[in-house]
């Protein structure tokens, strides 16, 4: 197994282009806290090694990684200059690694359960564009039910059941009508607009969510707390948080280790073949969109009974597409979209901290998420390939 | 080939999507600014047993900003002021909720033009809009909570009811450095203690001004820290920044965000650590609410329709502060001693004499 895994390691000139990236972040990580030099010297020095790196691997054809380290080195040297210039106050209310990365699952997790709902979907041959609506039902119907019924076990459940049925709608139009796609998806995406924002004015207008709707627990993990730098991240995540690491990791086993996942992907490569050899197409679609609607609603229910334990018209505020792009971003893997989310959740975490310098620039600063995601995807990625038969209908012959 | 035709098809789909909601943006600002107020909720209420003899009731038309009016703060209290002018008065009242900041015209001149006699908005961020309609609608009287023009800008139709904000701050803030210092089961040894803002804003700011200074004069050694959410919905954000605030120390944490601070609260109660209201009494929320900063909408809201009723309405700035009881602190939390409220009813008073000078600008 450990063989296996150092074998897939870079070598030769890739490694050395990794080094280079290593290098360049290395070069502006030395001018911010806990260590904060307060002169740009050795950020240049590292980031000086980096580009050295980056230009050796690409003297070697290693091309896509080495111009990587060289954007990273030059990336560190100026973003290290520029920490170096700022005041240590601001770099410390800014950078406070621990509640970053905190801050980081917190912002992917939510996106790491739809982005996972959205790879069985399309690698099924379906595109999910109404993910988001699937994640707002999920996050109404999951407060709705927790307040309802006292209970927040019973509030997921809800959330995953609505999720699915707005899938179910989804499916039967992709599948058996054969409707375009994407405006079904859309249409999806209305519609719980519309359900959510009127059940909760029916509801709840006037008041808002009660304050004492049962919510997700946190995990206390005290063992944890007296540890640098880990304590703090996880001694106290949500019950939610952990169980998006283990969707990850149970979407990937079943998408790649089980007879399930291959025929899976089979139907969203080759529908036909598929069929051939006795798979069922349709009902093979239907499951895997189905679960990817309960999958996405299960992100939003975070949002609402795990994170700010309340509702809002709303309040997924374009996750869903986000998930979107980090399924792309992802290729179409469980554990590269996974990485994606959190790359998108420590960008958004930064965002968030960084008016902390410029008010006036906060707005601005809100795009970060977005540039980092395209400059990731272009620079790193390069082009990511979707299931073949994505987006198209198959019909029976 | 069929890559390719997968992209086109994305595309044409998302040019439909994109059509498609503009068209239905489209559609609902022309609804609103002809026939009421699509998408957004609205009530209409006529008190049959008020209103005397009178053929005709005034009538008081609301809007509120994006908060709306169940952000339990000062939309809402707005709309309680406007609740107990019907109650009271026999005032026919309507309220348009604003659902984004394009909503503000169509709302405001729509209730004009359905013959509203004052229309009151709600929040700094109608600022520009009310001026815009009170110009178009010169007949109609207008009244703004949180909004102060500039004397060029005054139009004799239009009154802005301004609080000071920081006093209330002030008061909140002398708690919260006393409270800091305090051991206890809420509290760390460190002297650190935060505000979120929802955005950079006069009144925002006015709270958050006084709420630094009365730190420091209740204990010089209190470090502040500040923040704003740049947003007043998405509890997500202020809960985000307020946990950024007690990562780095802070034990008290200053909800100035409307409805998207609540998530303060939420976060003051995951950390155990304190929190404090604002605008509204919020220690319904939970007993990790030390007090709220009050600011007195309601009040401000019925006295405007009061005097304008009684054909009293007067152009300029009406200023709701603690001598006139339209600004003060919440409820405070049980497990806080005595002597230490009594230190801020001190302060009070001293306010209230002139005694303490305190900003309005956050540094």
């Amino acid at each position: 197994m450990i063989e296996r895994l150092l074998a897939r390691l870079p070598r030769g000139a890739r490694a050395v282009a990794v080094g280079g990236i290593v290098a360049g972040l290395a070069a502006f990580w030395v001018a911010l806290p806990p260590l904060h030099l307060r002169t740009p010297i050795p950020s240049i020095l590292i980031g000086l090694a980096a580009l050295a790196l980056g230009g050796y691997a690409i003297s070697r054809g290693v091309k896509r990684l080495g111009w990587g380290a060289v954007v990273a080195g030059v990336a560190g040297i100026g973003l290290g200059y520029l920490a170096t210039r700022s005041s240590v106050d601001h770099l410390d209310q800014v950078v406070v690694w621990s509640a970053l990365f905190a801050a980081m699952l917190r912002y992917a997790t939510p996106l790491a359960f739809a982005a996972m709902g959205g790879i069985f979907s399309e690698r099924s041959g379906v595109t999910n564009i109404g993910l988001e609506g699937m994640m707002l039902s999920g996050a109404f119907f999951g407060i709705f039910a927790a307040d309802k019924l006292s209970s927040w076990p019973l509030g997921l459940a809800a959330a995953a059941l609505s999720g699915a049925l707005f899938a179910l709608v989804h499916a039967f139009f992709a599948i058996h009508l054969r409707a375009d796609q994407i405006v079904g998806g859309f249409a999806i995406n209305f519609l719980a607009l519309g359900v959510t924002g009127y059940l909760f004015i029916d509801t709840y207008a006037g008041e808002g969510t009660p304050p004492d709707v049962p919510e997700i627990p946190d995990v206390h993990l005290s063992f944890l707390e007296g540890w640098y730098f880990v304590g703090p991240i996880l001694g106290q995540l949500n019950l939610m948080i952990w169980l998006a690491f283990a969707t990850v990791l149970l979407s990937w086993l079943v998408l790649f280790k089980t007879p399930i996942g291959l025929r899976l992907r089979a139907v969203g490569e080759h529908p036909r073949a598929a069929d051939t050899v006795g798979i069922s197409v349709y009902r093979t679609r239907y499951a895997a969109v189905v679960l990817s609607g309960a999958l996405a609603a299960l992100g939003g229910a975070y949002l609402s009974i795990g994170f700010v334990n309340s509702f809002n018209q709303n309040m997924t505020a374009g996750r869903g597409f986000i998930a979107l792009a980090v399924v792309i971003c992802g290729n179409w893997r469980p554990f590269q979209a996974a990485a994606f989310a959190l790359l998108f959740g420590f960008s958004s975490a930064l965002a968030q901290r960084l008016p902390a310098y410029s008010e006036s620039a906060a707005v601005l600063f809100q795009a970060l998420p977005y540039v980092l995601t395209l400059i990731a995807v272009a620079g790193v990625i390069g082009r990511s390939i979707p299931p073949a038969a994505v987006g198209r209908p198959y019909k029976k012959q | 080939m069929s890559r390719q035709h997968g992209f086109l098809r994305l595309l044409l789909g998302l040019a439909v999507c994109l059509a498609l909601l503009l068209a239905a943006g489209c559609g609902g600002e022309d609804e609103s600014s002809s026939s009421g107020d699509t998408g957004s909720t609205e009530s209409t209420d006529t008190d049959a047993t008020g209103g005397g003899g009178d053929a005709k009731p005034f009538k008081v038309g609301l809007v509120t900003d994006i908060g709306g009016i169940n952000d339990r703060g000062f939309n809402q209290f707005a709309y309680e002021g406007l609740k107990q002018a019907r109650d009271e008065l026999g005032v026919e009242i309507r309220v348009a909720q604003s659902d984004s900041n394009a909503d503000y015209v169509p709302n405001l001149s729509s209730l004009a033009r359905q013959g509203y006699d004052l229309v009151i908005a709600v929040g700094f961020l109608t600022g520009d809009a009310t001026l815009q309609t009170a110009k178009q609608f010169p007949d109609t009287k207008f009244a703004i909570v949180d909004f102060g023009y500039a004397p060029e800008d005054e139009l004799p139709n239009l009154q802005s009811l301004l609080f000071k904000e920081q006093q209330a701050g002030y008061l909140v803030g002398y708690l919260a450095g006393l409270v800091t210092a305090e051991k206890s089961d809420r509290t760390n040894p460190q002297l650190v203690i935060g505000s979120v803002g929802g955005q950079k804003i006069p009144p925002v700011d006015r709270y958050i001004a006084g709420f630094q200074k009365g730190a420091k004069d209740a204990n010089a050694k209190v470090k502040t820290l500040n923040a704003y959410s740049q947003d007043f919905v998405d509890q997500g954000k202020c809960k985000e920044a307020a946990l950024n605030q007690i990562e780095q120390g802070a034990d008290v944490v200053f909800n100035v965000a409307g409805g998207c601070g609540l998530g303060v609260l939420t976060a003051a109660k995951d950390s155990n650590v304190w929190g404090i209201g604002v605008d509204s009494d919020q220690s319904f929320i939970g007993a990790q609410v030390l007090t709220s900063a009050r600011k007195k909408v309601d009040v401000a809201v019925f006295e405007a329709v009061k005097s304008a009723e009684a054909g009293e309405f007067e152009k300029g700035t009406r200023t709701f502060e603690l001598t006139n009881e339209g600004v003060g602190f919440g409820k405070v939390a049980s497990s806080i001693p005595q002597e230490m409220v009594d230190k801020v009813e001190e302060q009070q008073q001293k306010i209230i004499d002139g005694e303490i000078e305190i900003p309005e600008t956050v540094k």
